[in-house]
């Protein structure tokens, strides 16, 4: 074996370790008829899934972050796509002062972004409500949309909008069918980047959620200051799974290769 | 009227000026090849016919009309990319018939254009395929048929040949000719290759520097260049500077810096003065004696030999004046070796006398 495949077989063994591994656990400790978390295996039961069914905070904060995982990926999505597509297509003055000020909200940590957003929207006098949830994890989510969108426009030809203007498409057909079904993978890819990253977000949301509108990762958090039971890890494991498999559908739906 | 023209068009980058007050006219059903050096500007006027870029002034008028601030999408202009331009998600068939979709022709009537265009560039059996499974030859092919099948007003061509291997390049040339005959299409063929302009227009135009230089067919270009810079650009000309001797007629004398008194033909010298005369390298005889049928023949001496397979060319010496004279490969030709003491002449005919001052 040559250095770099033994170094490639090393990395791997180490994201097993650390990644795959942590997560195999909480999922096989989801099973764990054991009464506190963790501890070691008993029984095999599926007890805390049918607790988790019947959890109603539980199932609503689900709902509530599916919802706001939705809209913001599919926002930061559509914002990622037009600036990325007037950064990449043309030669703006200024570019790559639009470029580090569009991907700015990487550089902040994101309790001072929530901080911020919270003292702004009661400046405003504006309630908190789903609306300032989805638009404060658009903005969080945008730059990493924004940066695999470019990604994709940077390897797209343009000749091929020209060759569509010179068949009779105008700029919104040339859109439907040649630029996006070629981004495809591209956009998709920025979706579900954003959707889980807005999905699991936690320091955002801790300032902008309330009692309606309270989101998974706020929910899980909250219940493990009080208790600490299998039932959390139930929790954990169908966001995993749910995420491992979403990845897989959609792979396998529009032939993409997002998990390499 | 004609159909198309262009008319005092100018257009500047935001640092360079791309073209100045250029003016065009091609007729129906006309070849009109753009040629000239990179950079001169032939791309920037395809894509002002194409409205892919706005001229800053000027006309151009397709038809009569105006269409300077139509959208490309309405213009109904086919074009032919250099890289092809393929739709990639797309079958042959969809990419052809992609024009047709875009006019929502009836699913029926676009079948059968579509299956038309293909017959047209040869490519009936492919329809099914995806334009990465074609070869370069055939993905032009389609890039063809796909601009043809709307049937546009005009049809432009931007080095559609310049990705493809040389012998392709001859079987494309010949293609596009047959193509363009047969739907008599008005066609506008930019190319930086003489070889390929002289072969395939019905006249060409030779750009330099943003501007058109001369327009004509190619028997025209290449034996009467009105410009010293056409008379550099096509084939391999001696450029020969002298002062006016003596004009009679048609008939020029000049003589050269390094002496050489030599008779030429003009088209009408505005002035006596500065003068280039223009000689084609085939055009220039060597021999081991002087040549009696005419005044232009002078010792020279053979410096090197370039083999070039169907010809040979000579560079020479004549008093210090550089030629190139070239001669076909045959055995019955003269050969000669480098340091060889030779004769080089040509017939006035063959020497173009143009003003150095002139302007084109």
């Amino acid at each position: 074996m040559s250095p770099s495949r033994v170094a490639s077989r090393m990395f791997l063994g180490l994201v097993v370790l650390f990644v795959v591994g942590p997560a195999a656990m909480v999922i096989v400790d989801s099973f764990n008829g054991a009464t506190s978390f963790p501890s070691p295996f008993q029984s095999a039961t599926l007890h805390w899934y049918v607790d988790l069914v019947h959890h109603d905070e539980f199932v609503a904060s689900m709902r509530v972050s599916g919802i706001v995982a939705v809209l913001a990926a599919t926002c930061a999505t559509a914002l990622g796509f037009f600036a990325g597509y007037a950064l990449i297509r043309y030669q703006l003055p200024g570019r790559n002062a639009i470029q580090t000020f569009l991907l700015g909200p990487l550089l902040v940590p994101q309790i001072v972004i929530g901080l911020a957003e919270l003292q702004l929207f009661s400046l405003w006098g504006v309630e908190l409500n789903l609306g300032v949830l989805v638009a404060a994890h658009t903005v969080y989510v945008m730059p990493f949309a924004l940066r695999v969108i470019m990604a994709s426009l940077a390897r797209f030809d343009f000749t091929l909008e020209e060759a569509a203007y010179s068949l009779g498409a105008g700029r919104l057909r040339t859109l439907r069918h040649v630029t996006l079904p070629l981004l495809g993978s591209g956009l998709i890819g920025a979706f579900v980047f954003a959707f889980i990253l807005s999905f699991v977000n936690l320091p955002l949301s801790l300032f902008l959620t309330n009692a309606r509108s309270t989101t998974l990762p706020i929910m899980m958090f909250a219940y493990m200051e009080s208790r600490i039971d299998p039932l959390i890890a139930a929790v954990a494991s169908v966001v995993v799974i749910a995420a491992i498999a979403t990845t897989l559908l959609l792979e396998r739906v529009f032939r993409l290769r997002l998990l390499g | 009227m004609s159909h198309l023209e262009l008319t005092h068009i100018s257009k500047h980058f935001r640092t360079t000026s791309a073209l100045h007050d250029l003016s065009l006219r091609v007729e129906a059903g006309e070849l009109m090849c753009l040629l000239g050096p990179s950079g001169c500007g032939k791309t920037t006027t395809l894509r002002i016919i194409a409205g892919f870029e706005t001229a800053d002034s000027g006309d151009v008028r397709l038809g009569g009309e105006n269409i300077v601030n139509v959208a490309p999408q309405k213009r109904d202009i086919g074009v032919v990319f250099q890289s092809y331009a393929l739709f990639p998600h797309l079958t042959v068939n969809e990419n052809v018939g992609f024009g047709l979709r875009m006019r929502r022709r009836p699913r029926a009537e676009a079948e059968a254009k579509v299956r038309e265009a293909l017959r047209l560039v040869r490519l009936d059996s492919v329809g099914d395929r995806m334009p990465r499974q074609l070869s370069g030859g055939q993905q032009q092919r389609v890039a063809l048929a796909r601009a043809i099948a709307i049937q546009p007003r005009l049809l432009l061509l931007d080095e559609p040949l310049s990705n493809l291997d040389a012998k392709l390049r001859d079987e494309m040339r010949e293609e596009i000719r047959r193509i363009q005959r047969a739907v008599g299409i008005t066609t506008i063929f930019v190319t930086h290759d003489q070889r390929e302009a002289l072969a395939l227009a019905d006249r060409m135009a030779i750009m330099d520097l943003g501007s058109i230089v001369q327009v004509d067919t190619p028997v025209n270009i290449y034996e009467r260049p009105a410009h010293p810079f056409v008379a550099s650009f096509i084939g391999q000309a001696n450029l020969l500077t002298g002062s006016v001797a003596a004009i009679q007629g048609a008939v020029v004398q000049f003589e050269t810096a390094a002496g050489l008194r030599i008779v030429g033909e003009s088209r009408g010298l505005a002035s006596r003065g500065d003068v280039i005369g223009v000689v084609k390298s085939e055009r220039i005889r060597l021999s081991s004696e002087p040549a009696a049928d005419t005044a232009n023949t002078f010792p020279a001496r053979v410096e090197a030999c370039t083999y070039l397979g169907a010809m040979i060319q000579y560079h020479c010496v004549v008093n210090g004046e550089k030629l190139i004279a070239s001669a076909p490969n045959r055995p019955d030709g003269m050969q000669f070796a480098p340091g060889a003491a030779v004769h080089a002449s040509w017939m006035p005919a063959d020497c173009l006398v143009l003003s150095s001052e002139r302007k084109g």
